[in-house]
């Protein structure tokens, strides 16, 4: 069933030599995914079911939130042992959504309303801004979306008494790059390996790579320094380990002292990009 | 072991947890992927991820090399029953 469909889109593929295979069973929702609700039976119980692919990197989120549900309830003494139930005794109790497509079943469930047109796939093709035609095409308003800007050039001067020093601005880190410096990937060589399709790897570079394959995915320059980062899909994390040449891989930060510091510069430096 | 609080991360079991304290919870089933592994043909390299448009079941299979210079083809979503069958098929001969 993979190779039918898998040879449409490369039918080379057929002289191939099938050299491994991997598999691996998804834990889905019969009428809904992303089911996270407290116990009604147990206080102090969260259930977390039905996560899909996307909660690998929601996992903090996610986390965040059973916290949340937690709040307050958390001291009411011990939760009582589970019983065994009967197998196959669990039975649906949210409405079931058939007949609607796959990709809202859980927004229905959670009672969010959904748009047509999502965001990143109005991105006009090879230009910074939003395109016309599909925003037309689905009665969407520009002032509606947020502003695209540009990832690098000349973006601002941030101040702030302690620095000593304005700073130039000369790049900005949007999702997964700033997920990386959020794992505390910050040093050129450090890395962050996401396990999911593959092995996706991304990691802060001094220098241009040259690795085949390897995509950079922001760099910058600057009178004194020049830096990237590159990302880049592995069959496994050693492979690109080897590659990529890091001196190590993102291990957390040592002390609580260093935390906390990085943590408050971390927050000066957003707070002064927000002024900007 | 008591404890304060408990979170019912039990994957495909989940449902099954959920039943042990008396919740129902929406029915989990096993969706089995599996990837297929190559080496690459000689004379086509494949330069840049493949992904189909997706369909009304899902976001269809890819093809995507990896950097190490393997083609990797997948996944299946294939709906199953038994929650034990995680394994891969074996790999043909040639």
């Amino acid at each position: 069933v993979i190779l039918t469909k898998a040879l449409r889109m490369y039918p080379p593929l057929a002289d191939a030599v099938q050299v491994g295979a991997y598999a691996g069973l998804r834990p889905a929702g019969r009428s809904a995914n992303y089911v996270i609700e407290r116990s009604r039976m147990l206080p102090g119980l969260v259930h977390v079911a039905a996560i899909r692919s996307t909660g690998l990197s929601a996992a903090l989120g996610i986390a965040r939130h059973v916290a949340g549900l937690l709040d307050g309830d958390v001291a009411v003494g011990p939760v009582p042992a589970l019983r065994a139930g009967e197998a196959g005794s669990t039975r649906t109790r949210t409405p079931t959504t058939s007949g609607e497509p796959w990709w809202r079943r859980t927004a229905l469930h959670r009672g969010i309303p959904t748009r047509p047109g999502r965001r990143c796939e109005l991105l006009a093709i090879g230009g910074v801004d939003w395109d016309e035609e599909l925003l037309a095409v689905f009665g969407l308003e520009r002032r509606w979306l947020p502003p695209v800007g540009p990832t690098f050039g000349p973006l601002g001067i941030l101040r702030s008494e302690r620095w000593g020093a304005p700073i130039a601005l000369r790049a900005q880190l949007l999702d997964q790059q700033a997920a990386l410096a959020g794992s505390g990937a910050v040093r050129p060589g450090e890395l962050k390996a996401t396990y999911g399709t593959g092995v996706f790897v991304l990691g802060r570079t001094e220098r241009r790579l040259r690795v085949d394959g390897l995509l950079p995915t922001v760099a910058w320059a600057a009178a004194d320094a020049v830096g990237g980062v590159g990302a880049g899909v592995f069959a496994d994390v050693e492979t690109a380990a080897r590659l990529v040449g890091p001196e190590r891989v993102v291990t957390p930060l040592t002390s609580a002292d260093e935390r906390a510091r990085d943590r408050d510069r971390w927050r000066e430096f957003v707070g002064a990009t927000r002024r900007l | 072991v008591t404890a304060r609080a408990a979170a019912n991360c039990a994957g495909l079991h989940a449902d099954e947890v959920a039943a042990m304290a008396g919740d129902g919870l929406v029915s989990i089933y096993p969706r089995k992927g599996e990837f297929l592994v190559f080496d690459p043909p000689a004379h086509a390299p494949l330069r840049r991820i493949l992904l189909p448009v997706p369909s009304d079941l899902g976001k269809g299979v890819l093809v995507f090399p990896t950097v190490d210079g393997q083609i990797v083809a997948g996944p299946t979503a294939r709906e199953r029953e038994d929650k034990g069958t995680g394994r891969s098929s074996p790999t043909p001969r040639r």
